[in-house]
C-alpha cells in the first residue's frame, strides 16, 4: 500500500528517465527490448502509450496506469476510502486494488486486474511485453450468422475472398485458448468455420463457404460479441462490404434443347403432397476421384425413384408427394466434369405430384442412392461413380518450385500412432507406428534443412492423443499440419497404393492433398489412389485433420496387407523418396498464388 | 401417447420391416444380401419402447472392402431374447466370423433413452485393437450400421470400460454421440416410427 509520499527519490528519478527514454522509444516505433527496465504494455494488439510508463517492481510485478482498463472497455474510479481503485469490467466484473501512485496516475497490477477482467495475460521477458488479450468463449453459428463472444470488448475486422468463397473475421488482441478450433457449421451455406491464431495478437475466424453468401457485420466496431450476419442462399442482405458477384449465372454458350420431361409448377389445391414434404436443398460435392455425392437435403421420407433420361443425357431423382422450398435453387450449374447442372422442379404424372431433381450430365454413369436422416428430415445423396482415369492433376514432369518458400514456414509432422497404438500391423508383424515414425522423421529432417520450422507430435514412440495432435499444431501457430500413416484392409494384397486425404469438403485442403499425390506418385514407386475426403471412411472425418485449422493433410504412404506396398514402405530409400514427395507437394502448394 | 388402433398396428409392422428389408442393396458393395419377400403382420400387441424383434441383421466388412462409404454386408441373425434386440445384435456382432471388432471384446452393458444408446464395451475393445484407419473405420461403423436398424436410436454413444474415449485405433473420435447410419429401408423405419411416436 504505498502512497505517493512513500516514493524513493532514486525511483521517481528512474521513472522520469525510464519514461522519457520509452517515450523517444516508443515514438521512434523500436520495441524497448534493450531499454533496462522499461515494461510495454500491449492490449488489442497494439502497443499503449502511457504518460507514466509501466514498470516492474522487484518482485517482477507489472504495473501500469489504470487507463489500461478503458482499452478492454472497462472503467475505474477511486473508491470512497481513496485508499485503492474500483474498476469495473465491461462483463460485470468489479475488483478493488490498491495503487500506486505515480506523478498523480494510479498504476495498479497489470496481471491481476487484466485477469479479472477475463484477459489471458503474456509475459515476454527479453522484450519486457506485458500482452493482453481477450480469450474467445464462444464461436456460434446459426441459421442467422456468426457470433463470436469474447470476455471483453475488442476491435475486428471482417473481409471476404474468393476462390474460394470465405469470410475472414481477424479478432484484434485475442487469445483462441481453449475454444474449439472447428465448430459445426449449420448454416446450409457454410460449409466450414475454421480458428486459428494468425499471429500472437490477433485470431482469425474462417467461414468457408459454399455458394456466394452475403453478409452484413451486425455489432459495433468494439464490441464482446461480434456478430456477422450472412443470408442462406447466394442473394445479399441489406448492406455489403464490397459488390457481390452475381448468383448463379446459367450456362452454356451452345443452346441445349430443352428436355422433354416437364417440370411445371404445381397449382396451391394439388392433392397428394405430404404436408410439408419440401426438398430444402441440393448440393453437389466432389469426395474422390470416382465418387460425387449430389446431396438433396428433405423436410421429411418419401418415396423416390430414378430415372435415366437420354438426348440429352439426364438422370432424374423424384420424390413422390414433395414440393420445393422456396430457398431452393432451381437451377445449379457445376464445372464438374460430368454433371453440367442441376435442375429441380415439380412435375405430376399418373395424377400424383413429384419433387424431381434432374442431373444434366455429359453421359449416363453408375450411381445408387442412399439416405440419411439429418435435423430436418432426410439426406437423398445421389451418389454418382465417375470413371477414375488419369492421376487427379497435370502430369508430375514440371520442377519443383524453389525450396526458399519454405522458409520462415512452420509445418507440423505428425506420425500417426505410437506407444501402446502399434496401427495396422501388417504382414509379418511390421507395425504402421514404426513405418510412420521413419517417413516422419525423414519428412522432418529435409523440411528442415530447407529452411523450414518444423515440430512433430512426436519423436520417440509415445502415443499423443487424436485431439492432441492438432493441439500441438495450433499452440506452435503451425502454417500446414501434415499426418503420416499406412493403411491396411485385412486380406493379403487385396489393395495397393498411396492416398492422400483432406478433411470433409475444404476446398484449400483438396488442393494441397492433390499435389502432394502428384509428387508422391512420382518418386515413390507406389501407385497412387488419389485423393479422397476424410468423410467418405468416417462420418466426422480424420480427428487430426478435423481438428486443424492451418491446411492439412493425412497421407496413407500405402497397404501394409499388400507385400509390394510393404516391402517398398520398409526401404530407407523408398521412405526418404516418399518424404520428398511430400515436400514437393507442399512447395508446389505453397508456389499456387494466396497460399503462401 | 394415446394408444389408437392405427398406432399399434403401424409399431406391430415395424419390427417385421426392419427384419425382412432387403437393407443395403444401394450400398456401393458389389455383394448384396438376398431380398426377401415381407410376412404377415404379427398377431400379438408389441411390448415397450421396442417391440420384440426376432430377427435382424449385423453388419460386417466385405472380404476386399476398402471400408470407404460404410461398406459393410449385412448377415442375417436371430436374437434369442428377442425383448433386447439391440444387445443381441452388438453380442453377435462381437462374436461374429470375420468380426471387425478387436478380439475378447465383450460387450457389457446397451441402454437406450430418448434415442441415445450408450454401449460400453470391455477394456479389450480398444486395448486389443490394433488396425488401419480402414480397419477402425470398419469397427465403428460395424456397430452404428448394425445399431441403426433400431428406430428408436439415433445417436450412440461408445464407452470403453464405462468410460468415453478419444478414438478406438488413433484414426476417428469417438468421444461424442455418433450418428447411427441407417440403409434406406431402416431409415423409412425410422421416419414412420417418429412420425408415429409425435401423434
Amino acid at each position: 500500500m504505498k502512497m505517493s509520499l512513500d516514493f524513493p527519490i532514486a525511483r521517481r528519478l528512474y521513472t522520469y528517465s525510464a519514461s522519457i527514454i520509452s517515450a523517444i522509444i516508443l515514438s521512434a516505433a523500436v520495441t524497448p527490448a534493450h531499454a533496462a527496465d522499461s515494461v510495454q504494455l500491449v492490449v488489442g494488439g497494439q502497443p499503449v502509450a502511457f504518460v507514466v510508463q509501466p514498470y516492474q517492481e522487484n518482485d517482477g510485478t507489472v504495473f501500469a496506469p489504470v487507463d489500461f482498463v478503458r482499452r478492454m472497455g472497462a472503467n475505474y474510479a477511486p473508491s470512497q476510502d481513496g485508499k485503492s481503485v474500483d474498476v469495473m469490467g465491461a462483463n460485470g466484473a468489479k475488483l478493488t486494488v490498491p495503487f500506486n501512485m505515480v506523478h498523480e496516475r494510479y498504476c495498479v497490477p497489470v496481471k491481476q486486474v487484466a485477469t479479472a477482467l477475463g484477459a489471458s495475460v503474456g509475459w515476454n521477458d527479453r522484450a519486457h511485453t506485458m500482452t493482453l488479450r481477450a480469450k474467445i468463449e464462444v464461436v456460434k453459428q446459426d441459421k442467422d450468422g456468426l457470433s463470436i463472444f469474447t470476455s471483453y470488448p475488442i476491435y475486428y475486422s471482417v473481409k471476404r475472398l474468393e476462390k474460394p468463397q470465405r469470410i475472414y473475421v481477424d479478432l484484434l488482441g485475442a487469445d483462441l485458448a481453449s475454444s474449439p478450433a472447428t465448430v459445426p457449421a449449420s448454416n446450409p451455406g457454410v460449409s466450414y468455420i475454421r480458428s486459428g491464431s494468425i499471429s500472437y495478437n490477433t485470431v482469425r475466424i474462417v467461414v468457408d463457404l459454399k455458394k456466394n453468401i452475403g453478409f452484413k457485420v451486425a455489432s459495433t466496431p468494439l464490441t464482446s460479441h461480434v456478430q456477422v450476419a450472412m443470408s442462406g442462399d447466394g442473394e445479399p442482405p441489406r448492406v455489403a462490404s464490397r459488390p457481390q458477384p452475381s448468383p448463379i449465372v446459367p450456362i452454356p454458350v451452345t443452346p441445349r434443347p430443352l428436355p422433354v420431361t416437364p417440370l411445371p409448377v404445381a397449382p396451391p389445391d394439388t392433392p397428394q403432397t405430404v404436408p410439408g414434404l419440401q426438398i430444402t436443398d441440393v448440393a453437389c460435392n466432389v469426395v474422390s476421384d470416382t465418387l460425387t455425392q449430389i446431396v438433396i437435403k428433405t423436410t421429411g421420407q418419401g418415396d423416390f425413384k430414378t430415372e435415366t433420361l437420354s438426348s440429352p443425357s439426364r438422370l432424374a431423382f423424384d420424390l413422390a408427394g414433395a414440393s420445393l422450398s422456396d430457398n431452393l435453387k432451381r437451377l445449379v450449374s457445376t464445372d464438374h466434369a460430368i454433371i453440367k447442372s442441376i435442375r429441380s422442379g415439380i412435375m405430376k404424372a399418373g395424377g400424383k405430384q413429384f419433387g424431381r431433381v434432374v442431373l444434366d450430365m455429359t453421359k449416363l454413369v453408375a450411381f445408387d442412392v442412399t439416405t440419411q436422416p439429418s435435423d430436418e428430415g432426410v439426406d437423398y445423396v445421389i451418389n454418382v461413380k465417375t470413371p477414375g482415369g488419369p492421376p487427379v492433376g497435370p502430369a508430375t514432369v514440371s520442377p519443383v518450385p524453389d525450396s526458399t518458400l519454405l522458409a520462415g514456414k512452420i509445418i507440423m509432422v505428425d506420425p500417426g500412432h505410437g506407444g501402446g497404438d502399434s496401427g495396422a500391423v501388417g504382414i509379418g508383424g511390421a507395425r504402421e507406428k514404426d513405418l510412420t515414425l521413419s517417413i516422419g522423421k525423414k519428412l522432418r529432417n529435409l523440411l528442415a534443412s530447407n529452411g523450414a520450422t518444423v515440430y512433430m507430435t512426436r519423436e520417440d514412440d509415445t502415443k499423443p492423443s487424436v485431439a492432441a495432435r492438432p493441439q500441438m499444431a495450433i499452440a506452435a501457430h503451425a502454417d500446414y499440419f501434415i499426418s503420416i500413416h499406412c493403411d491396411d484392409s485385412g486380406s493379403r494384397n487385396s489393395h495397393s497404393g498411396s492416398t492422400v486425404y483432406f478433411h470433409a469438403q475444404n476446398p484449400l485442403c483438396r488442393r494441397f492433398a492433390v499435389n502432394v499425390i502428384n509428387r508422391v506418385a512420382a518418386v515413390s514407386g507406389i501407385p497412387p489412389n488419389g485423393v479422397k475426403s476424410d468423410t467418405i471412411r468416417f462420418q466426422t472425418g480424420f480427428g487430426v485433420l478435423r481438428g486443424s485449422p492451418m491446411p492439412a493433410i493425412l497421407v496413407e504412404c500405402g497397404y501394409m496387407n499388400s507385400e509390394s506396398d510393404l516391402s517398398k514402405l520398409r526401404t530407407p530409400a523408398v521412405q526418404q523418396h516418399v518424404a520428398e514427395g511430400i515436400v514437393a507437394g507442399l512447395l508446389d502448394f505453397i508456389a499456387d498464388a494466396g497460399n503462401r | 401417447m394415446s394408444k389408437n388402433s392405427t398406432r399399434i398396428v403401424l409399431t406391430a409392422l415395424l419390427p417385421l420391416a426392419v427384419m425382412l428389408g432387403a437393407c443395403n442393396n444401394h450400398g456401393p458393395s458389389p455383394t448384396s444380401p438376398p431380398v426377401t419377400t415381407n410376412p404377415p403382420p404379427p398377431a400379438t400387441t408389441p411390448q415397450g419402447p421396442l417391440a420384440p424383434v426376432h430377427e435382424g441383421y449385423i453388419y460386417l466388412p466385405s472380404p476386399n472392402g476398402t471400408g470407404d462409404d460404410n461398406e459393410l454386408v449385412a448377415q442375417k441373425v436371430t436374437f434369442d431374447n428377442p425383448d433386447d434386440p439391440a444387445r443381441e445384435a452388438l453380442n453377435a456382432l462381437v462374436a461374429a466370423k470375420g468380426t471387425p471388432l478387436a478380439s475378447g471384446s465383450e460387450l457389457r452393458g446397451v441402454k437406450i433413452e430418448d434415442g441415445l444408446a450408450t454401449v460400453n464395451f470391455s477394456p479389450e475393445f480398444k486395448s486389443n485393437f490394433h488396425g488401419s484407419d480402414t480397419q477402425e473405420a470398419q469397427a465403428i461403423n460395424s456397430i452404428l450400421k448394425t445399431l441403426g436398424q433400431f428406430p428408436t436410436i439415433s445417436k450412440v454413444q461408445i464407452l470403453v470400460d464405462n468410460a468415453a474415449v478419444d478414438s478406438l485405433g488413433g484414426h476417428f473420435e469417438i468421444s461424442d454421440p455418433l450418428d447411427v447410419i441407417r440403409t434406406t429401408v431402416d431409415a423409412k423405419q425410422a421416419r414412420v416410427y417418429h412420425k408415429a411416436q409425435s401423434h
